[in-house]
């Protein structure tokens, strides 16, 4: 009888192998130290980037010398990737190949809890909308605003108002553009595309001659600033120009998001005319429409009696769906309805505050898998409980059986 | 070999023991040199007993008096108990919390000379311009005042700069100025109900009318509406304030600003109303008439007034002070007084009218105090009763007063001594000494459970809500964990293990506490206050670090028994101590990968995302992989019985960075536990590693020794479990 095995049982054999697991477990638990070390001065999200982006096909990780002020550069796949295979590697090892049996059954459940927890993220990660509502005591809004994500919009504009349809280019079409770059964006249902160069993460718009080498328009021109850490502070900005269908190329223009300290959703739009009509061109960080409104009726900033500690945020809302519902949003108790989940995110005003808090704002998540980590938490804690209780069960009796040792 | 190696084992532990027990004596004592306070009388007990239980808000939350004695004298003095001498010649005087509180509440001119102010490098008090002592030394308001001015325009440009930027110095200077501000404020509370105003002479009356004399705060917030009327008046007339009522006023606004801060002492009539009012605020509230409470007010101020006096009443006033008393012991009050207070007075009473007349004052003062404060604290109790504020005040005093973990750490350390003698012999010595560690071990849970209860008590929450509190929680899962794994594998040695492990963990605890100097007890901030939470996950991952550290030193245990040969090849013990720690893992596992879910549900509902990649959510992922990586190794074959053990006292250095290692980055979103002390950290990574090296050597020595049959035996029967 031959024993050899095909090269795709081998490759099996390896890709559900024990060694496989253990390898890929250390790695990605080197790389989260590693990770969570690096993300004090690299930022977040720059760390994530580096370590954990699907982009990240290898990384080279930066180790800490002990007693020197050095860190070794290790080379190594990146954890998107470590990630990806360890799922393969449970499917294949913990699911398909695992033999089945009653003593199996936990370790079975468990691995299906842990690939649909990935699963969750997963899904988070594509279909995910998050973004920020705030609003004033008495004020309504039906949508929110993307915490990071920048949208090229083009609106039409008749008789001076924005009529009909407003054309988007979104992330997936902005994403990973740099200054030295120059990309078309491609707008099949207008008379013209727009060029963009010269992409900044962070930037602010300054008068000419404030000390930036880029290029000045109308006066106006673009200054650099270190991207934030926390990648809600960026505000993005570039230098666009028309091409129209004739492919000939209209005047440069800038365009920017404003800085979120100013609280302006979008500076003043680029006019552009094309084809007989009138468009509105601006960078705007993404809305998130929410399919009904959200009044805001008041907003409760509570701190411990003569301290600073802030004891609860609350927020008293009215929900505007053809009738008007209303609901408490606090920490740690967010309302769920339509597919959204409103938390509450951050208050105006603290104690020392003599009027109180003035406006609410709340983070707002459209995440289909939203309950899903709960779901497959019960399910690895039944299997990891099935498995444990019943080796300790197994472990028990055999000492009991086995006579003591002199 | 094995004679020799015990013996070493057993100096080790000697000076393991004499070591902690040093760092904990050194830890609850003052400092060596005793400062002279001349003519220091110490407080009498009955007076600190009465007033270590004053209702007071701090923190967010009412406590009783001691404890916010005990955490401001560890911010400022770095210890709960000074020492100090009323003459060169004189015995010295221990000083608790309390007691140096009520020196700097109510005799600020003894407290001043107290050495309150711990600084860690002397070139702060260079830097300053004031007199430095010692590198590391500690130093009185009196001593600090030459610089104060300067220490506080050094604070001020410092507080300034980005906290990344400041060297450690100017960090020391910027502690020590916060801390010598709100010394101030402490000894400001009562500074204008003891010293009254000063009134100027009425021009336009005659002078025997216009004599110097002192107004009560009490007194003055009486006429408040008087002194609206002649402002108002003056107004209406354009004439300008008279003098004397402007230089009034200016003393009744300096001296409520000094007392405003120092100590929220009385509660609010309005039962809505939730802060509690200082000295400074009932005054300022009844002279900008900003409240309707102003009898209750001037009651307050007068009450504070006539105690903050008595201790200064005069020897001429002698007479009168001992007819009031006299008067005042046989009035009603005194049936209403504790049989404890009753007795005190009796005893004073007696030795008053027994004494010399020189000794009348100070026993006329004593007597006379402590029945003023005795009356304040009487109503100021009726009334937190009566809003529900006063439930565990009297718990938390008496938790304070017990010092629970200090008979605890004693236990701990007993029961080290007799496990190192337990592990030293043979036979029926070593069953009586198992018995002896079994029970002191049980008295070190004990005296660690009682206490984790009471704080749950007086904190009305689960038993683990900050760093401090997981050390504690720890300490008494670490005990049921080990007590756990020796009564599977009955071996003494996991038994051996658990005092040595309550020592550190509550020696820790003390270090921290001491370090860190918040009190502890004081309430959640928002986003952490939720019972169901605070049981389902923190608990939950505080117990994956109780089972994780568990597992490391059953790991240390086999590592030592084995590498210096002092298990004289018992596979059998090998065996049970394999399963012990696989055992662990296991539970670690459960624990941490159930808890890190359970985190991550509670941050979807808190934060709108289930994982955030923040430092403490990566210190459990981290945990879990660790003991997964563990696990799939031990089933596949790459490890076994040295492998997990060596692997499992990795998994401390693991833990070390989830439980504190984290807190030490200064980010993310778990930002109720940071702290300082990464020299502590470090030094159990260097253990760590130190135990996987020895574990290293002592396998590739004994590998070259070729002993790998009874070896592999044992592995195969081991690997088989």
């Amino acid at each position: 009888m031959s024993t050899s095995k095909s090269p795709f049982e081998s490759i099996l054999k390896f890709l559900s192998g024990m060694g496989l697991a253990t390898t890929l477990l250390l790695l990605l638990g080197f790389q989260t130290w590693l990770a969570t070390l690096e993300m004090v001065d690299a930022g977040l999200l720059a760390t994530l980037r580096k370590y954990f982006h699907w982009t990240s096909w290898y990384t080279l990780g930066e180790m800490p010398v002990p007693f020197l002020e050095r860190h070794l550069v290790v080379p190594m796949p990146g954890g998107y990737w470590v990630c990806a295979l360890l799922l393969v590697n449970m499917t294949l090892g913990g699911l398909i190949r695992i033999r089945k049996s009653p003593r199996t059954v936990g370790v079975i459940l468990a691995h299906f809890g842990i690939i649909f927890m990935v699963a969750a993220g997963g899904v988070a990660q594509l279909y995910e909308k998050r973004g920020v509502m705030f609003l004033f005591e008495g004020e309504e809004a039906d949508y929110a605003v993307s915490l990071t994500k920048p949208n090229l919009e083009v609106l039409e504009i008749e008789g001076g108002e924005a009529t009909g349809e407003v054309h988007l280019a979104g992330d997936e079409k902005l994403r990973g553009l740099e200054s030295r770059d120059r990309r078309l964006i491609r707008f099949p249902a207008l008379p013209f595309d727009l060029e963009i160069t010269g992409w900044l993460t962070n930037t602010v718009v300054v008068p000419e001659g404030s000390g930036t080498s880029n290029p000045a328009i109308d006066g106006w021109t673009l200054r650099e600033l270190p991207v934030e850490t926390e990648g809600e502070l960026n505000a993005s900005g570039c230098y666009a120009r028309v091409v129209f269908e004739d492919g000939t190329r209209g005047n440069p223009f800038i365009l920017a998001v404003p800085p979120p300290s100013s609280g302006m959703e979008s500076f003043a739009p680029q006019m552009i005319e094309a084809g007989g009509g009138t468009y509105a061109v601006r960078l705007v960080k993404q809305t998130i429409p929410v399919p009904y409104r959200i009044k805001l009726v008041d907003a409760v900033a509570e701190y411990y009696p003569n301290s600073m500690r802030p004891k609860s945020f609350m927020s008293d809302i009215e929900r505007i769906e053809g009738e008007s519902v209303p609901v408490e949003i606090s920490m740690n108790e967010p309302m769920r309805r339509g597919g959204f989940t409103f938390f509450q995110r951050t208050m105006s005003s603290g104690p020392q505050s003599g009027n109180g808090p003035e406006f609410s704002g709340f983070e707002v998540v459209s995440n289909p898998a939203d309950k899903w980590p709960e779901w497959s938490l019960w399910v690895v804690t039944a299997g990891l409980g099935i498995h444990f209780i019943s080796m300790l069960i197994r472990s028990v009796s055999r000492v009991t059986r086995t006579p003591k040792s002199p | 070999m094995n004679l020799v190696a015990r013996w070493i084992l057993f100096a080790l532990g000697v000076v393991f023991v004499l070591g902690i027990a040093g760092v904990a004596i050194r830890n609850a004592s003052p400092p060596e040199e005793v400062r002279v306070v001349a003519d220091y009388v110490p407080w009498d007990e009955e007076t600190l007993r009465l007033a270590e239980s004053i209702p007071v808000q701090d923190g967010g939350r009412i406590k009783p008096l001691t404890t916010y004695a005990g955490f401001t004298m560890l911010r400022f003095y770095g210890a709960r108990k000074m020492e100090i001498r009323p003459s060169e010649d004189a015995d010295s005087v221990k000083l608790k919390p309390i007691a140096w509180m009520m020196d700097a509440l109510f005799r600020p001119h003894l407290s001043v000379r107290q050495p309150s102010f711990r600084v860690e490098d002397s070139a702060v008090i260079e830097a300053i311009g004031a007199e430095p002592g010692e590198r590391r030394d500690r130093y009185s308001y009196e001593d600090l005042e030459p610089g104060r001015e300067r220490l506080l325009e050094l604070a001020s440009s410092y507080a300034r700069m980005e906290k990344d930027e400041r060297t450690p110095l100017e960090n020391q200077i910027l502690t020590l100025a916060e801390n010598v501000r709100n010394y101030e404020q402490i000894i400001g509370v009562f500074g204008l109900a003891r010293n009254g105003l000063r009134m100027m002479p009425v021009s336009g009356l005659p002078d025997g009318a216009n004599s110097p004399q002192r107004a009560n705060a009490s007194a003055v917030m009486a006429t408040a509406p008087m002194i609206r009327r002649v402002l108002q008046e003056s107004e209406s007339r354009g004439e300008t304030i008279p003098p004397h009522v402007q230089n009034l006023l200016q003393q009744i606004l300096d001296g409520a600003n000094s007392s405003k801060f120092g100590l929220f002492l009385f509660p609010p009539r309005n039962a809505e109303d939730e802060h509690w009012l200082s000295p400074g605020e009932r005054v300022m509230n009844v002279m900008s008439m900003a409240t309707r409470d102003i009898e209750g007010s001037i009651a307050d101020v007068a009450a504070i007034e006539t105690l903050s006096r008595t201790l200064y009443d005069t020897q001429e006033s002698v007479d009168a002070l001992a007819a009031r008393m006299a008067e005042r012991l046989g009035h009603d009050d005194f049936d209403q007084a504790s049989p404890r207070l009753q007795a005190a007075l009796t005893r004073e009473a007696a030795a008053l009218l027994d004494g010399a007349e020189e000794d009348r004052l100070p026993f006329v003062r004593r007597l006379a105090f402590q029945h003023e404060l005795s009356e304040l604290r009487g109503d100021l109790v009726e009334r937190a009763e009566a809003r529900g504020e006063y439930g565990s005040i009297e718990l938390e005093a008496d938790y304070y007063r017990k010092d629970w973990f200090l008979y605890a750490l004693v236990w701990f350390l007993l029961g080290t001594i007799l496990a190192i003698a337990m592990w030293m012999v043979r036979g029926l010595p070593q069953r009586i000494l198992g018995y002896g560690v079994w029970a002191t071990v049980l008295a070190g849970f004990v005296y660690t459970v009682i206490p984790i209860v009471k704080r749950c008590l007086i904190m009305g929450r689960p038993p683990v809500g900050n760093l401090y509190d997981t050390i504690i929680f720890i300490t008494a899962a670490v005990v049921i964990f080990g007590a756990l794994v020796e009564f599977f594998t009955r071996r003494r040695l996991a038994l051996g293990v658990l005092p040595i492990a309550g020592v550190i963990l509550i020696t820790l605890a003390r270090l921290f506490e001491v370090g860190d100097a918040n009190d502890h007890m004081d309430p959640l901030v928002a986003v952490l206050r939720s019972n169901y939470w605070l049981t389902v996950h923190v608990i939950t991952i505080t117990l994956g670090y109780a089972g994780g550290l568990v597992a490391a030193l059953l790991g240390i245990v086999y590592v030592l028994l084995r590498g210096l040969r002092l298990d004289g090849g018992d596979r059998g013990l090998r065996r049970s101590l394999t399963r012990g720690v696989y055992g662990m893992v296991c539970l670690t596992l459960f624990l941490s990968l159930v808890g890190t879910v359970l985190g991550g549900i509670w941050a979807n509902d808190s934060w709108g995302r289930f994982w955030g990649w923040d430092p403490k959510e990566n210190g459990a992922l981290m945990i879990v992989l660790a003991t997964l990586a563990i696990l799939h190794a031990r089933i596949g074959g790459f490890i076994r019985e040295w492998g997990i053990h060596l692997a499992s006292i990795f998994l401390a250095a693991v833990v070390t960075f989830s439980w504190w290692h984290v807190n030490l980055l200064g980010t993310g979103l778990h930002n109720y536990g940071f702290t300082d002390g990464g020299g502590y950290v470090n030094l159990l990574y260097f253990v760590v590693l130190f135990f996987i090296g020895f574990g290293f050597v002592a396998m590739a020595i004994e590998r070259a020794q070729e002993l790998p049959k009874p070896e592999g035996e044992a592995e195969g029967e081991a690997s088989r479990a």
